[in-house]
């Protein structure tokens, strides 16, 4: 293979990957908005369908793939892989942006929806000039988050790999998955390179020239910039960086707290309801297959070992938490350093997301050679990766967010640096650190399944001490549908146990000690 | 030190304690432009004065105040107290803005001692009695355990006046402290602060006061400025010769508001 055709498969790899993400991003975008504006806009949807998305959106992804591949081959065998996979894109992609869209609609301001109903407005007209205008704005900065959350999964839903069935389709991931199974060094080094630049060209052909369509704000341009000028033709505005993205969780957040202050506890106790309904219906689902169904669940998890359960969740527990604290022990430091001068928090921010974007999958066999005897280094790199940027970014915004007038108070009283972090930073970016926590645990249960053990065609990377992911990657290949149910089971658990119990507790407990909820 | 500064006020009634000499400033707009927001001001405020500077909204009042207070740099000219120039906050120059700002997660006794953090050799308890004691100046005796949040908007006002006089500063700078109070509440402040002003051994010992509302500069000040609409100039200077507590209903007093009206338009 000479080196134009490496150069030529791997560009058409990368396109073909784009496609499906971007196809991926557009279905998320249709739903979005149905769902959004209709919980924004009808009350009693909005009761059932936000407690549903909190739970659909907290579940791991990954271990998804083997039901949805069943069931697309089985439904339409043809095209039903592909839609397999941009159905698994979809779902790395969506509720971010649903949250956006409920929480624009639901909060438009009563003026104009009375105005809207003053003047008879149709449904369709309504939602041409007043919803989706209000919406398009918070919609448009969610889609570079989304877009990065999606490529790191690409990979994984790109080879839908099911016992003996074994499906390949044609993009990055196989791509590089043949490449390295080659050990073809060049041809990974090239798809680095195109992914690098074609991210970047996305981020300033695309994504920064939309964002900076809906907001322009008041700033000086530096000169750091104007050195750059070529970039700042490119991307057509004074500001060429991204807004930092205010991704699933505080959106989430601020929506269920909007919720519970109008009815405290009739809806602490819907809300309730609701996620025991949904339980239950998932356990008549389950026992819609007969008692025989639940019963073999449960001599399955007999089977894998309720010690091995045990003993992989704790250490996959102890990975997620390892991985949080991480993220948060760098990116505290570095966003309260870096907050108050605009120009260098643009730039970062603008640098680190398009990092982000880069898929650790993809860069992972350049990292395989290195780290072979460190597993459990490997694994964790793999988990910070999907987990760090949440943390960094949401600090950073919870930063930059906090009142002009408080920061020239606190410059007035020459507060000391110590002072100013303790008295003020840290404070006003506390609920933007927890839910970057939150979003970060998320995120990194999600990456388990690919960090603890990582299958790249023959190419097996995997911990050597237990793991859930480890687990749900193992019976997953060797087609357990009924182990890889039951290992879902126990991983979803754990993750919206963890929400309900500590995350969101600890969320209430400082909002209302900091008299800011 | 103190007494020989105490003694030269008398002799140097004229002398200014803070001056602002050939100010300009300008902003950069979102597309690039240039906003020339003050242009080529020069003002002295003098010792034991009460200043007012009105002039119409968006006439860079507030960029005037920050540049005085250190807290903006401005394009060109500089800002002097005692002859020396400003470079950046001092507790000897005090701001109230406009919104009393105060962090909602401190008491009001923390929030006023946050001015003393700065303040080298003084103790914690030392900080607490000097700030409870301007806390009961201010009439928020009893509130110094409560959350800013439990207060009203006067109250909130009060707690940033004391938080602003705690360093014993010599130049109180304010914009438009009563704009957002309820009318009876803005009357009591204002008088409040007048005779805080008057009070010989109770800082402050001079004030500036910008405002938009004529009738309220004319009640406080011994001297009105008036500033052109941007960018500022000084458009005139009226010299207010009556007694405290004026009243606002005398021909006197109109006489006043009138001549700066005119001035100002």
């Amino acid at each position: 293979m000479d080196y134009v055709e490496v150069f030529l498969i791997s560009l058409l790899a990368i396109g073909a990957s784009y496609a499906r993400m971007a196809l991926a991003l557009l279905f998320s975008v249709l739903f979005s908005f149905a769902i959004g504006i209709a919980a924004g806009t009808n009350k009693s949807f909005e009761k059932v369908a936000i407690p549903v998305l909190d739970i659909l959106q907290s579940i791991p992804i990954l271990g998804f793939f083997p039901v949805a591949i069943q069931l697309f081959y089985t439904a339409v065998p043809v095209i039903g892989a592909e839609l397999a996979a941009i159905f698994l894109i979809f779902t790395s992609q969506t509720w971010n942006i649903t949250f956006a869209v409920y929480e624009s609609t639901r909060f438009i301001r009563s003026e104009l929806l009375d105005t809207a109903r003053f003047l008879r407005i149709n449904l369709l007209d309504r939602l041409r000039y007043l919803y989706i205008p209000t919406c398009l704005p918070r919609v448009v900065r969610n889609f570079q988050p989304s877009w990065a959350n999606g490529m790191f999964f690409l990979v994984g839903s790109e080879i839908l790999t099911f016992g003996e069935t074994e499906i390949q389709l044609f993009g990055l991931g196989t791509i590089v998955s043949r490449f390295t199974v080659e050990g073809n060094v060049t041809g990974i080094a090239t798809v680095l390179m195109l992914l690098v630049f074609t991210t970047v060209l996305i981020n300033l052909l695309v994504f920064i020239p939309l964002n900076n369509l809906f907001e322009a704000p008041f700033r000086k341009p530096s000169r750091r910039w104007e050195k750059f000028g070529f970039l700042r033709k490119i991307a057509k505005a004074p500001k060429p960086h991204l807004p930092i993205p205010v991704m699933t969780f505080f959106e989430y957040n601020r929506a269920v707290g909007e919720i519970v202050k109008r009815l405290t506890i009739p809806s602490s106790l819907l809300r309730n309801l609701a996620f025991f309904i949904l339980a239950g219906l998932g356990v008549a689902l389950l026992a819609t297959g007969g008692d025989e169904f639940f019963e073999r669940i449960y001599e399955t998890l007999q089977r894998l070992g309720f010690e091995t359960i045990a003993l992989s969740s704790f250490y996959s527990f102890v990975r997620v938490m390892a991985a949080v604290g991480f993220s948060v022990a760098w990116s505290l430091p570095a966003a309260i350093a870096i907050a108050r001068k605009p120009d260098l928090s643009a730039t970062v921010a603008t640098v680190f997301q398009v990092i982000a974007s880069i898929p650790v999958t993809i860069v992972y066999p350049l990292l395989a050679e290195s780290l072979a005897n460190m597993p459990e280094l490997r694994a964790f790199i793999m988990i910070i990766a999907a987990t760090q940027w949440y943390v960094f970014f949401q600090v950073l915004a919870g930063l930059r967010n906090i009142p002009q007038v408080e920061l020239e108070v606190v410059d007035l009283l020459q507060l000391k640096t110590w002072d100013r972090v303790k008295l003020v930073y840290l404070p006003r970016s506390a609920p933007a650190l927890i839910t970057g926590c939150i979003t970060a645990a998320g995120g990194a249960w999600n990456g388990l399944v690919v960090a603890e053990r990582l299958v790249l065609g023959d190419v097996v990377a995997e911990t050597d001490l237990p793991g859930l992911g480890k687990l749900l990657s193992q019976l997953t290949y060797a087609g357990d549908l009924l182990g890889s149910i039951a290992v879902i089971i126990v991983m979803s658990g754990i993750i919206v146990l963890m929400n309900r119990l500590f995350w969101k507790r600890l969320y209430d407990t400082i909002g209302s000690k900091l008299k800011i909820m | 030190m103190k007494t020989s500064a105490v003694a030269e006020e008398k002799e140097l009634d004229a002398s200014p304690i803070l001056q602002v000499v050939n100010v300009s400033h300008s902003f950069f707009t979102k597309k690039g432009a240039v906003l020339e927001v003050i242009r080529n001001m020069s003002l002295d405020l003098y010792y034991g004065e009460f200043l007012g500077v009105v002039g119409q909204s968006g006439s860079g009042k507030t960029t005037l105040l920050k540049i005085m207070a250190g807290l903006i740099k401005p394009t060109d000219g500089k800002v002097l107290y005692k002859g020396k120039a400003v470079n950046g906050p001092t507790p000897a120059i005090s701001l109230v803005f406009q919104e009393p700002v105060l962090f909602p997660w401190l008491t009001v006794l923390e929030n006023v001692m946050l001015a003393l953090k700065r303040v080298e050799n003084i103790s914690k308890e030392e900080m607490k009695i000097k700030a409870q004691s301007f806390l009961d100046m201010v009439g928020l005796s009893g509130f110094e355990n409560s959350y800013p949040g439990e207060l009203s908007g006067g109250m909130k006002q009060r707690v940033v006046l004391a938080r602003a006089l705690v360093t014993n500063p010599d130049v109180l700078l304010m914009d438009e402290p009563f704009s957002n109070l309820d009318p009876l509440t803005a009357v009591s402040l204002r008088r409040e602060i007048d005779l805080l002003r008057q009070h010989e051994t109770l800082p402050p010992s001079s004030v500036l006061l910008v405002s938009h509302n004529v009738e309220e500069i004319v009640e406080l000040s011994d001297r009105v400025l008036v500033l052109t609409s941007r960018p500022a100039q000084i458009a005139g200077e009226v010299k207010i010769d009556m007694g405290k507590p004026r009243d606002r209903r005398s021909p006197r007093f109109y006489e006043y508001v009138d001549a700066i009206f005119t001035l100002m338009s």
